[in-house]
C-alpha cells in the first residue's frame, strides 16, 4: 500500500463512517486528474474567502476525525492485544490493523504534516468568527473611530502597528482630532523634585501615588525646566531666563527648540509668555527684560511661528513696577501681567496685556472692588481660570477669585470662587491658581509646593504636601490639555 | 425569514397605510420594512429618488447584509425615528427633552452592551454598506468607548491587525510614552 493511496484503496481500508476522512484526504492530497480538476476549476471560480472558509472548516474536521480515528485504533489495538494475550486473536477478521498499521500511518504521518502546514498558513484565521476568516474594517471607519478616542489612548495606539502609528502621528489627523474633540482632557504639568510630573486634573491626587515622571527629551541634568505656558497642548518652557526656549508637547514628547532672541543677560526682571492667536493662526513666545535703572532701555522680543523669527517690541515696555518675574497669563488671544506701579494701592494696580495678533500693549480695566478693612487687603496673581481672566482678592477673613467674565468689560469682574485662609498668614502670592476641574473645583498650588483641590464654597476638598520643590524663582506648573498637535506647526 | 418581532413593532409605530418594501438578505431572509426606515439607507434612498422609481412593492436583494444584522438595523434605525419624533414633540420643554435624551441614551447603551465585538464590526460593515449615517456614527463612537481604555494586545485582536514593529521598536515607544500606558484596563 502506497502512504499516498488513490482513494479506492484508501477506502477499503478505512472502515464504515470515515467516508469523511476519505474526502478529505481527496480535497487536501493531489487529486487526480479531469473529474476532480473541475471540482477545483469551481473552487476556484468562488471568491478566495469561500476557499478560505472550506479549508478551515475541513480543517477542524479533519483534524477531529483523526483524532478519533487514532483512538480507536488504540482501543482495538489494546483490545487485540489482550485478545491474543489471551490467545483468542481475532487479528484477520475485524479491524485490518496490521495492513493499516503500515498504510494508515503513513497516512496520517502526511495528513499531519499538511495540517501542519495548513495552521501555519491559517494561523490567523479567527475560528471565533462565524465566516471563518477575519473582518477588515476599511480605513476610512477606522480613521473615525480613532478621532474619537483621547489622546491618552492615541498614544498609546502608535504601538498597534506601523499603518497606525503614521495614521496617528500624521499632522492633519493631529488638527482634525484636536478640533473635533469634544472634550480635552486637562492635565497639570508641575514640576517636582524628581522631575517633571504629569497628572490628571478630574483624579484625586492621592490617588495617582506615583504620576509618571514625564522624560523631559531636552532637559540638561541639574538645571530647572521653567514653565513659561501652554496653549493647545503645547508647552513653552525655558531652560534659563531668556534663552533655550523649547515648545514641547508633553503627550507625544515632540519638542523643538527656538532659536536665541539675543537678549541681553543682565537684567532685573523678565517677562514670558506663550499663547496662539486664532485670528492670525499663529503661536507667538514674547520675552522682556526690564532693566535698572530706568535709563537704560528694556528690550522686548516677540516670536511668531509663521514669521520664525524674533521681533524687536519697540513700545509699551515702562517700568513694569513692581512685578514679579512672571509669565504672562493667555486669555482672549492677549497675554496679561500684573503689576502695581507704585505703593497707592487705590491707582497704582494695573492689568498690561499684550495683544498677540496686534503685537501691541494695552491696558485691561482692574475690579472696581472696595479697598480696607471691610473690602480687600490686597490682590494678587493673574491666572485663567475656565477661560476667564481672574484676580485673587484678599478679604480680611478670606480670599476670594474673581473673574473678568466678559473681557474687557470693568463692570463684569465678579467673584467666582472662594478660599479659605491656610495657616499661613493670608497673602495671595502663596496661592497660584491652576485650572478648574469639569466640576467646577479649583486646582492650586500653595505656597509653591502643596497641591490642593477646593470647591467653590471654600471647602479644602484635598491638599497633597510636599508635592513640588520650592524654589520661588522658577514657575512651577501649568495646566496643560492633552493633543497631538505638533509644535511646529500651526492649525490650518 | 421575516422577523415577526420587528414586524410587528414596525407596525405598531407606523400608520396602517405606511407603504413597505421588501428587503432580502444574502443568507435568505426576507424582511417588511417600512419606507421611513428604508430611506434612512441612503442606498435604497439614492436608488430610488436618482433614478426616479415610483416605491412600489418590489424586492431589493442586499448582497453584503445578513439576516441578524438587518434586523438589528432595522431594530434601531426604527427606534432612532421614534425618538426623532419624540424630540421634536418635546421641543421648547427642557424636561422632556432630557427625558427623551436618556430614554435614548438608555436604549442605546444595552443595544450595544448585547453586541459582541465580533457582531459590532458585522453591523459597521453592513450600516456602511447600506450609508446609514447616524447608525454609522453610534456605532463608530461605541467601538471608540470600547476600545480606549484597553490594551495594544487588544486592540490587535479586535482589528486583527498584525504587529509589524520589532520588540525594540515597540519598547521604544513604551518607554517614551510610559505615562499612556498607566491605567489601561487589563485583558
Amino acid at each position: 500500500m502506497k502512504p499516498h493511496g488513490r482513494h479506492r484503496a484508501s477506502a477499503s481500508l478505512i472502515p464504515d463512517g470515515d467516508d469523511i476522512l476519505d474526502n478529505n484526504v481527496e480535497v487536501i492530497l493531489e487529486r487526480p486528474p479531469d473529474k476532480k480538476a473541475e471540482k477545483d476549476k469551481e473552487r476556484k471560480r468562488k471568491s478566495r474567502d469561500d476557499v478560505d472558509a472550506e479549508f478551515t472548516y475541513a480543517l477542524a474536521h479533519m483534524t477531529t476525525d483523526i483524532n478519533t480515528f487514532m483512538m480507536e485504533r488504540r482501543k482495538f489495538n489494546n483490545k487485540q492485544e489482550r485478545l491474543h494475550h489471551r490467545g483468542e486473536c481475532n487479528l484477520c477478521t475485524h479491524f485490518p490493523v496490521t495492513i493499516l498499521a503500515i498504510g494508515a500511518k503513513a497516512l496520517l504521518g502526511h495528513l499531519k504534516l499538511v495540517i501542519r502546514a495548513l495552521s501555519t498558513k491559517y494561523k490567523r484565521l479567527s475560528i471565533q468568527s462565524h465566516r471563518g476568516f477575519p473582518l477588515h474594517l476599511p480605513e476610512n471607519v477606522v480613521v473615525e473611530i480613532l478621532l474619537r478616542l483621547p489622546v491618552k489612548s492615541l498614544v498609546r495606539f502608535r504601538c498597534v502597528s506601523k499603518r497606525w502609528c503614521s495614521l496617528i502621528t500624521d499632522p492633519r489627523f493631529a488638527n482634525s482630532q484636536f478640533r473635533g474633540a469634544s472634550e480635552r482632557s486637562q492635565r497639570l504639568l508641575i514640576s517636582s523634585r524628581s522631575g517633571i510630573r504629569s497628572l490628571d486634573c478630574e483624579a484625586r491626587f492621592e490617588d495617582s501615588s506615583t504620576p509618571s515622571v514625564l522624560v523631559v527629551p531636552f532637559q540638561k541634568r541639574g538645571r530647572y525646566v521653567s514653565i513659561i505656558g501652554s496653549c493647545n497642548g503645547l508647552v513653552c518652557v525655558a531652560l534659563y531666563s531668556h534663552r533655550d526656549f523649547y515648545i514641547w508637547n508633553p503627550s507625544t514628547g515632540n519638542y523643538r527648540k527656538l532659536p536665541d532672541p539675543g537678549i541681553s543677560l543682565r537684567g532685573r526682571k523678565y517677562w514670558h509668555g506663550f499663547g496662539y492667536d486664532p485670528s492670525t493662526d499663529d503661536y507667538k513666545l514674547l520675552v522682556a527684560n526690564f532693566r535698572m535703572p530706568p535709563s537704560r532701555e528694556s528690550e522686548g522680543k516677540v516670536f511668531s511661528f509663521k514669521r520664525n523669527s524674533w521681533k524687536r517690541i519697540l513700545r509699551g515696555l515702562e517700568d513694569p513696577g513692581y512685578t514679579e518675574d512672571s509669565a504672562g497669563i493667555l486669555c482672549n488671544g492677549s497675554l496679561h501681567w500684573y503689576l502695581q506701579l507704585c505703593c497707592d494701592p487705590l491707582s497704582g494696580q494695573k492689568i498690561r496685556g499684550f495683544d498677540l495678533a496686534e503685537e501691541k500693549f494695552h491696558e485691561v480695566p482692574m475690579p472696581s472692588v472696595e479697598y480696607g478693612p471691610r473690602g480687600y487687603v490686597c490682590i494678587e496673581t493673574l491666572s485663567n481660570l475656565g477661560e476667564r481672566l481672574c484676580l485673587i482678592v484678599c478679604m480680611s477673613t478670606h480670599m476670594e477669585i474673581w473673574g473678568m467674565m466678559e473681557y474687557g468689560v470693568i463692570e463684569s469682574w465678579a467673584p467666582m470662587h472662594r478660599v479659605g485662609y491656610f495657616r499661613v498668614e493670608p497673602s495671595g502670592k502663596d496661592l497660584n491658581p491652576l485650572c478648574l476641574s469639569r466640576g467646577g473645583e479649583l486646582v492650586a498650588m500653595k505656597h509653591g509646593i502643596d497641591l490642593m483641590r477646593s470647591n467653590p464654597d471654600g471647602e479644602i476638598l484635598e491638599c497633597v504636601e510636599d508635592f513640588s520643590d520650592c524654589d520661588s524663582r522658577v514657575c512651577h506648573a501649568t495646566m496643560f490639555v492633552e493633543s497631538l498637535l505638533s509644535p511646529y506647526l500651526c492649525l490650518t | 425569514m421575516a422577523d415577526d418581532g420587528v414586524n410587528t413593532k414596525v407596525e405598531a409605530v407606523s400608520k396602517a397605510t405606511t407603504e413597505t418594501i421588501e428587503l432580502r438578505t444574502e443568507d435568505g431572509g426576507v424582511f417588511d420594512v417600512d419606507k421611513p426606515v428604508a430611506m434612512e439607507f441612503l442606498i435604497l434612498k439614492s436608488f430610488y429618488e436618482d433614478e426616479g422609481r415610483v416605491f412600489d412593492k418590489t424586492s431589493i436583494r442586499l448582497p453584503n447584509v445578513k439576516q441578524l444584522e438587518l434586523s438589528k438595523v432595522i431594530e434601531y434605525c426604527t427606534r432612532a425615528l421614534e425618538f426623532g419624533a419624540k424630540s421634536a414633540a418635546a421641543a421648547g420643554d427642557k424636561d422632556a427633552e432630557r427625558m427623551v435624551r436618556q430614554e435614548r441614551e438608555g436604549f442605546e447603551a444595552e443595544f450595544v452592551d448585547e453586541l459582541s465585538n465580533e457582531m459590532l464590526k458585522e453591523l459597521i460593515l453592513a450600516v456602511n454598506f447600506l450609508d446609514i449615517k447616524e447608525m454609522l456614527d453610534f456605532l463608530i463612537r461605541s467601538v471608540a468607548n470600547r476600545i480606549r481604555n484597553r490594551s495594544v494586545a487588544y486592540v490587535r485582536q479586535f482589528f486583527d491587525i498584525e504587529n509589524d514593529f520589532t520588540p525594540q521598536e515597540e519598547d521604544q515607544i513604551h518607554q517614551e510614552n510610559a505615562w499612556a500606558f498607566e491605567g489601561v484596563d487589563a485583558d
